[in-house]
């Protein structure tokens, strides 16, 4: 009699636990990685959505301001602020063109903001349209 | 043996697995890229087009017309100086400043073309035998012709495309009435009209303000004083007997306001095309109308070699008012190619009034009508006053002289010509860059005339635009 001698059938056992194993490692590997990937694309979209957020965000504050001051913005109501929640603030500076007297009003409620979105407007002065720009700051 | 297939079989396994989910990634990022430069595009599709609504509200400070009025009268009139009143303003100056403080210089392109669906070819033609060749060689092509031009400005298949031709001769007289059966008129997109002194000129009555229709599409002939170069107290609009070559058979110039006139008030693209081989009321010197003998003013007709041509200028003028007032565009067609229609009969005229005469007079360099060195030309001494007057024309309404050197190539002229006058009504401002990534808004603008015109301001986005 051997001690501890091994027979066909018993290596076949040992590589059956080996193959098995390796088997179980690359579903393990696959699964993480497919994880890992679709992790990483949640994050990208989500990063999209953030950004398309920030543009419909930007043109309703838009038509929220276009609301409060006019299409064409009538420069007497810019004394006043136009209350828009959902932005850091805005400027409206009236450019010194075409015999336009240049002006600048600033409604930005603090000077941290991530970015700014710039709109060319029509400001009206007396009986003439002038051009300005409306930065709008997220 | 079998652990190690069983290993490679686990490593191809996994490289799969891994080559898979690599190219899975990879659609998924490229769409989502996509997506994101969708939006971002989108956004600054709206944002560029609300801008362009706002430039075009923009008052000219001095005129205190917006900036889209003078965009379609700079067009209309194709003008960059425009006068209102006592005030003449430079409009590219105020558009090229308005768009570089509120676009930025070298970002913007603009441009701005009448949307054309419906085109007018006017065709006046004088009605003498020597243009006889023109005649029938339109005839043959006119159906073509509108073809070509119904494909240059095809969009939506609705673009209609009509030809009229003028014949000046005297529409009592049975042979000229037939130069309009060689035409094609059974297409309705074809009609020949033969119009002499009672349709260019205006009678003396029309200048009577009680019994004068003011609403007449003749109404032009007083504003525009169009009357015969011969009207005096005998008021007369035919010189001659039917039959007999008289001025009006060659005043294209006439012939023009004519057409011009009755193509006026309609949203459509006007081009008039004056065939004449002759100075407008033709190049016979005024004498020669006031010789009744017929053998002497054939004579003088073809032998007396002034050109009138002040009186043809002043013909043409008229024919520059009223096509600039309707803002038509004139392209005469020069065709001088020494086809005049010589009958040996001339010499028995030069024979029995000038005793100097002899049977070959007409290889005199005297006679007008006849040269052996240059073939058989009428008045060719005329030809630099014809061309002069022609290109004046065509200068002030836009349009281009058309110098038909071969009858063969008058299509090709022709269809060259308009394609040219649809492709310079355009005003443009700023740079176009063919390649650079570019957003486009449109409007469509109403011209003085009715037509409709599209004005596209095109932006070049900076690298980092948005922030």
């Amino acid at each position: 009699m051997k001690l501890f001698s091994s027979t066909q059938s018993d290596r076949r056992g040992v590589y059956a636990v080996l193959t098995s194993f390796f088997f179980i490692i690359v579903a393990l590997v696959a699964t993480i990685g497919v994880l890992f990937y679709q992790n990483m694309l949640v994050t990208f979209e989500r990063s999209i959505e953030k950004d398309a957020n920030e543009y419909s965000v930007v043109t309703d504050a838009k038509n929220v301001l276009f609301s409060c001051y006019g299409k064409t913005i009538d420069e007497n109501k810019l004394n006043e602020s136009c209350n828009v929640s959902m932005i850091q603030g805005y400027t409206i500076e009236k450019l010194g063109i075409n015999q336009c007297n240049e002006s600048f009003h600033d409604f930005l409620n603090n000077s941290r903001y991530d970015q700014s979105f710039v709109y060319v407007v029509p400001i009206q002065e007396d009986k003439r349209i002038c051009l300005g720009r409306l930065k709008i700051f997220l | 043996m079998s652990v190690t297939e069983n290993v490679m079989g686990g490593v191809i396994v996994m490289f799969i697995f891994l080559i898979a989910g690599a190219i899975v990634i990879h659609n998924l990022t490229g769409h989502t890229v996509d997506k994101m430069e969708l939006t971002k595009n989108k956004y600054l599709e709206e944002a560029y087009s609300s801008d362009f609504n706002a430039l075009l509200q923009a008052t000219e400070p001095t005129t205190m017309r917006s900036f889209s009025d003078l965009l379609t009268d700079a067009l209309y009139y194709r003008q960059d100086n425009l006068t209102f009143g006592n005030t003449t303003i430079n409009t590219r100056e105020f558009f090229t400043s308005t768009l570089d403080a509120a676009i930025g210089k070298g970002r913007y392109y603009m441009e701005i073309k009448p949307k054309i669906i419906e085109v007018s070819l006017n065709f006046v033609i004088d009605g003498s035998n020597s243009l006889q060749d023109e005649r029938e060689q339109l005839a043959e092509e006119l159906p073509s012709i509108i073809e070509g031009v119904k494909k240059k400005i095809y969009e939506t298949g609705e673009e209609i495309v009509v030809a009229n031709v003028y014949i000046l001769g005297n529409k009592y007289d049975l042979k000229d009435r037939q130069k309009c059966d060689i035409y094609n008129t059974d297409r309705a997109d074809i009609t020949c009209y033969v119009i002499g002194a009672e349709e260019l000129y205006a009678a003396p009555d029309d200048f009577n303000n009680e019994t004068y229709d003011v609403n007449s599409k003749d109404q032009y002939k007083v504003e525009f004083n169009v009357t015969p170069p011969y009207s005096d107290v005998d008021y007369v609009r035919n010189i001659r007997k039917a039959g007999e070559k008289d001025y009006y058979e060659a005043d294209w110039g006439a012939g023009v306001a004519y057409a011009s006139a009755h193509n006026k008030g309609m949203a459509r693209l006007v081009v008039l095309f004056p065939v004449s081989d002759e100075l407008s009321t033709s190049s016979i010197p005024d004498a020669c109308f006031h010789i009744s003998d017929i053998p002497r003013q054939k004579m003088c007709d073809l032998c007396n070699t002034g050109c009138p041509a002040e009186r043809s200028s002043a013909s043409v003028e008229k024919a520059l008012q009223v096509a600039k007032a309707n803002g038509h565009i004139v392209n005469p067609i020069y065709s001088f190619t020494c086809d005049y229609d010589y009958k040996p009969m001339f010499n028995t005229y030069f024979e029995i009034v000038n005793s100097r005469s002899t049977s070959n007079v007409c290889s005199e360099a005297a006679c007008g009508g006849c040269s052996v060195n240059n073939g058989v030309c009428f008045h060719p001494d005329c030809e630099s006053v014809i061309l002069e007057q022609m290109n004046h024309v065509a200068d002030e309404t836009f349009g281009k002289v058309i110098n038909l050197e071969d009858i063969q190539n008058l299509v090709y002229d022709i269809s060259t010509a308009i394609d040219d006058n649809i492709e310079e009504y355009k005003f443009r401002l700023g740079q176009e860059y063919d390649y650079a990534a570019r957003f486009v808004s449109e409007r469509s603008l109403p011209l003085p005339n009715k037509l409709m015109t599209d004005a596209k301001l095109f932006i070049y986005p900076n690298k980092n635009e948005v922030a």
